[in-house]
């Protein structure tokens, strides 16, 4: 197993959790879509990975990622090629044999490099042709079309098209979703670098996303993350004691596998110059980490956009949940209080820091963490004392 | 070889010999091997992590890309399918992702061209379609694959490039990070960049970050000891048994950068002035960039920036304020600024923090550009590394032979005369003749050449003390306090003790 920080992990490098797979599978079997909720780093396009790779043989799966594209139609034209596309059209031949056949026939179809054309020379409406092809395909398996960045997409049509394209794109998808002729055989899985929730809730088309049934990324279970971060470093040459991995992942206290590898990365670096781990090694692992981390002043900085009440609250909000690890939300509404801030203000800017990615509630709506471990310990050190 | 492409030779490593390159690569092996491993143990059916390696400028960033190119192609397993494609240094062509791709085909064309002949072609088919930076990439791609090839694309300042192409490139080369397995970056980057630690910008926390730190006093010393002969190893072997202060003086004023540390090392080495002047040409060529790097600074950093930089030695945020009219409090949250700049660094002193240029050599070059002729603050980085090279005997002895070859008319660089004459005459442990005699030869050496410079040559201290006999003798002990205060200033003596010789 590599150390892997930074790109959604592959294969054997990600960890399982059979009962998160369970879970998906459920909403799958009885007909739903899913969102996929975690803040960034927490591992939804290597969930997405995992899906395309374990569950291949029921299903057929395809992902697509479309953080690059920036209007409506570019957007629909991804999708179709990517359906389009020689390697997934090859991996069908043998166990979809009606997709194989129909895919394979519109390839055929297909005239001319620039674009693909359909005996005349209209352009092509990609959204047509794409809902066309779920209609008319008769499976023999159910079709998981996962969406990666789509948020981002959405946010994309909205910065370079319109609101309105975009409300009409999640509307489109809604209906899709809905007809039962496609839903039979075809499920959707989004997720985002962007919460979804908020993007679509910025310009007021919840009702569109409404249907999806959100499954949030958890963390490890204490027992979960044990198991990882030894296998991490064995595979990795590093002998610790279990005494040891308890100190280093006390330090992480939110298990994403994302921080547990960066902090096995920094234990490695110290390992490969001393080849002994206790938890003064940890210690200056997690040093060597931070001093990496120089520029987190850039987030207490962004709290200048709020008003100087404003900017008083999120800073006490965030030095209290460094203190403390977690806080209730009920803690926070005492804050509120305290600092004399309008209900609406306050909740505002929890929603402020939760989008821009300081804190989240994502296991349990009512329990708020800082979503990197790292910048927890450096607002504890830098701002809160 | 001219002198300028000894320069390069040495401080250059795309410049030198592979042979050379690799017997000289002596430092850096634990980050090269953590990249090396990895890059052995990938596998290559999917996407793979990208790195980048941060040090500052001289750091060793450039050789470790070298390192990485040469080792892969040697490795017997992974020059079969892993080929590397490195960028030039400066890439300020490349402004747009679809270049960056055309740059990656030109040189596959190039380097390998019985595999990848007509490549750059074949892209440029699709130039005039709507979607060519898309196209570009598949193409490229589809080639790589047909041809069973997967790149290693190293890339020197990528946070240039990062910030350089557009947000929706940016969005672009993410997705195409994230689902192609075609290919490993690793880029270098002077510094850590908006992209990496910005929640709300596409490469949040994506790259895996090597950061150089700066060497330790055994790197230091294997370092010294490749630099040159048989010769000089042993004298670095000599300098280790007897004086390894002098060593670690060097490494800490240098910052433990690669690159000071040799250059200023071969300014010891050599008494011709060769090295000097390799030493002005990079200054020379980094003055744009650093140039730049001022010019980006809102002008109340700038100050501060100036403020510091005259003060080689670092200095509180007290002093900082007191030198520029500014409340203490406002100096603190502008230092906050400049330490996520990366420009300065602060160490803690007790409960005060000292704060230092952190790229020392950005220091030198300040000082030789903006410090004040006829200043010691101008000198004062080489003041320092005499001192902790050198014993006062040893530097007399050195000031001693400099003079000589002054007398005796040898071919020597002006400015390497004048700040290397100050230099020494500013250690304060030269004997006032010797000192004197100096001075004079220095006059008398530059006034044909460069009357400019020889005008700046400060006066010894054997003409002030004459000075101050005639004052006396004339009773002007106005003048004489005020003489002696400009040598105090000079040596730049805590402002209280003057006030205290004033009383």
């Amino acid at each position: 197993m590599a150390i892997i920080a930074g790109q959604a992990v592959r294969g054997e490098n990600f960890w399982d959790r059979p009962y998160l797979m369970e879970d998906i599978t459920d909403i799958i079997e009885s007909g739903g879509h899913i969102l996929l909720v975690a803040p960034r780093r927490v591992g939804k396009t290597s969930l997405m990975y995992k899906i395309l790779d374990t569950m291949g043989e029921e299903y057929v799966v395809i992902y697509i990622n479309t953080e690059a594209e920036h209007s409506v139609e570019a957007f629909w034209e991804k999708l179709f090629h990517e359906l389009m596309d020689d390697e997934f059209i090859g991996t069908l031949s043998n166990k979809a044999n009606n997709l194989w056949t129909k895919l394979k026939s519109i390839r055929l179809s297909e005239a001319g490099t620039k674009g693909i054309k359909f005996g005349d020379s209209e352009p092509i409406d990609y959204a047509k042709a794409f809902l066309d092809l779920l209609k008319s395909v008769d499976t023999d398996k159910k079709l998981i079309i996962m969406l990666d960045e789509f948020s981002q997409t959405i946010e994309n049509i909205i910065q370079r098209e319109s609101i309105e394209k975009a409300e009409q794109l999640l509307k489109v998808h809604r209906e899709i979703r809905q007809n039962h002729k496609v839903s039979e055989k075809t499920v959707f899985i989004y997720a985002g670098s962007i919460g979804l929730e908020s993007v679509v809730a910025n310009i007021n088309s919840s009702k569109h996303i409404n249907d999806l049934a959100s499954i949030a990324v958890p963390p490890f279970e204490a027992e979960d993350a044990k198991a990882f971060a030894k296998d991490l470093c064995d595979k990795n040459g590093i002998a610790i004691e279990e005494s040891d991995i308890v100190y280093m992942l006390g330090k992480i206290e939110w298990y994403i596998p994302f921080y547990i590898q960066l902090l096995a990365q920094e234990v490695k670096r110290l390992y490969r110059r001393n080849p002994e781990v206790n938890e003064s090694v940890i210690d200056r692992a997690v040093e060597n980490a931070l001093s990496n981390r120089k520029d987190f002043i850039h987030w207490e900085e962004r709290l200048n956009t709020f008003s100087k009440k404003g900017r008083v609250y999120a800073k006490e909000v965030l030095s209290l949940i460094s203190t403390k690890k977690s806080v209730e939300s009920k803690e926070l509404s005492n804050l509120v209080v305290k600092h004399k801030i309008k209900e609406a203000e306050a909740k505002e800017i929890i929603h402020a820091l939760k989008y821009d990615g300081y804190i989240n509630n994502s296991g349990d709506a009512r329990i708020y963490r800082f979503n990197s471990p790292l910048l927890r310990i450096w607002w504890y050190n830098n701002v809160a004392n | 070889m001219s002198q300028t492409n000894t320069a390069r030779y040495k401080y250059t490593p795309d410049e030198m010999s592979q042979e050379a390159f690799l017997e000289r690569f002596v430092v850096r092996q634990e980050v090269f091997e953590e990249i090396f491993e990895e890059l052995v143990e990938a596998d290559y059916s999917v996407p793979n992590q990208h790195y980048i390696i941060i040090g500052q400028r001289g750091q060793g960033k450039t050789t470790l890309l070298r390192k990485l190119k040469i080792e892969v192609e040697k490795d017997k397993k992974l020059s079969k399918f892993l080929l590397p494609v490195k960028f030039s240094e400066e890439q300020y062509r490349v402004r747009q992702l679809c270049r960056f791709w055309e740059e990656v085909a030109d040189y596959l064309q190039v380097h390998y061209e019985e595999i990848f002949d007509g490549i750059l072609e074949g892209m440029e088919v699709h130039i005039d379609d709507d979607n060519y930076p898309v196209k570009c990439f598949s193409y490229l791609e589809k080639q790589l694959k047909k041809k069973k090839k997967k790149l290693l694309i190293l890339v020197d300042n990528i946070d240039e490039f990062l910030a350089k192409i557009k947000p929706e490139e940016q969005h672009q080369l993410r997705e195409i990070l994230l689902t192609s397995s075609s290919f490993i970056i690793v880029g270098g980057s002077t510094k850590m960049f908006e992209q990496q630690y910005d929640y709300s910008k596409p490469f949040y926390e994506f790259f895996k970050i090597i950061r150089l730190e700066e060497l330790s006093f055994d790197e230091s010393v294997a370092l010294l000891r490749v630099l040159g002969d048989e010769e000089q190893s042993k004298k670095i072997d000599y300098i280790v048994e007897h004086t390894p202060q002098r060593i670690e003086t060097l490494r800490r004023v240098t910052g433990g950068v690669p690159r000071t540390m040799v250059m200023l090392f071969d300014i010891f080495i050599e008494d011709n002035g060769n090295a000097f002047d390799d030493l002005m040409k990079i200054l020379d060529e980094v003055t744009p960039l650093y140039k730049d790097r001022m010019d980006d600074l809102p002008p109340v950093l700038q100050e501060i920036v100036d403020t510091i930089a005259l003060n080689w030695d670092g200095m509180s945020t007290k002093e900082i304020a007191k030198k520029t009219r500014m409340e203490s409090k406002a100096v603190s949250a502008q230092m906050k600024q400049l330490e996520k700049y990366q420009i300065v660094d602060s160490d803690a002193v007790g409960k005060n923090k000292i704060y230092i240029i952190k790229e020392r050599f950005f220091n030198i070059w300040y000082l030789m550009r903006f410090g004040r002729k006829k200043d010691r603050t101008r000198v004062e980085w080489l003041v320092k590394f005499l001192l902790s090279w050198y014993s006062p005997k040893e530097l007399e002895e050195k000031a001693k032979s400099f003079r000589s070859r002054l007398v005796h008319g040898d071919k020597l660089d002006v400015n390497y005369v004048y700040t290397m004459g100050e230099a020494l005459s500013y250690t304060g442990c030269l004997g006032l003749e010797v000192e004197h005699d100096l001075k004079q030869s220095m006059r008398a050496f530059l006034s044909p050449t460069n009357a400019e410079y020889a005008k700046h040559i400060t006066k010894s201290d054997k003409e002030l003390i004459e000075k101050a006999n005639i004052l006396y003798i004339k009773k002007e002990f106005k003048k004489i306090l005020t003489l002696h205060l400009s040598v105090l200033k000079d040596l730049r003596l805590p402002c209280v003790e003057i006030s205290q010789f004033l009383r």
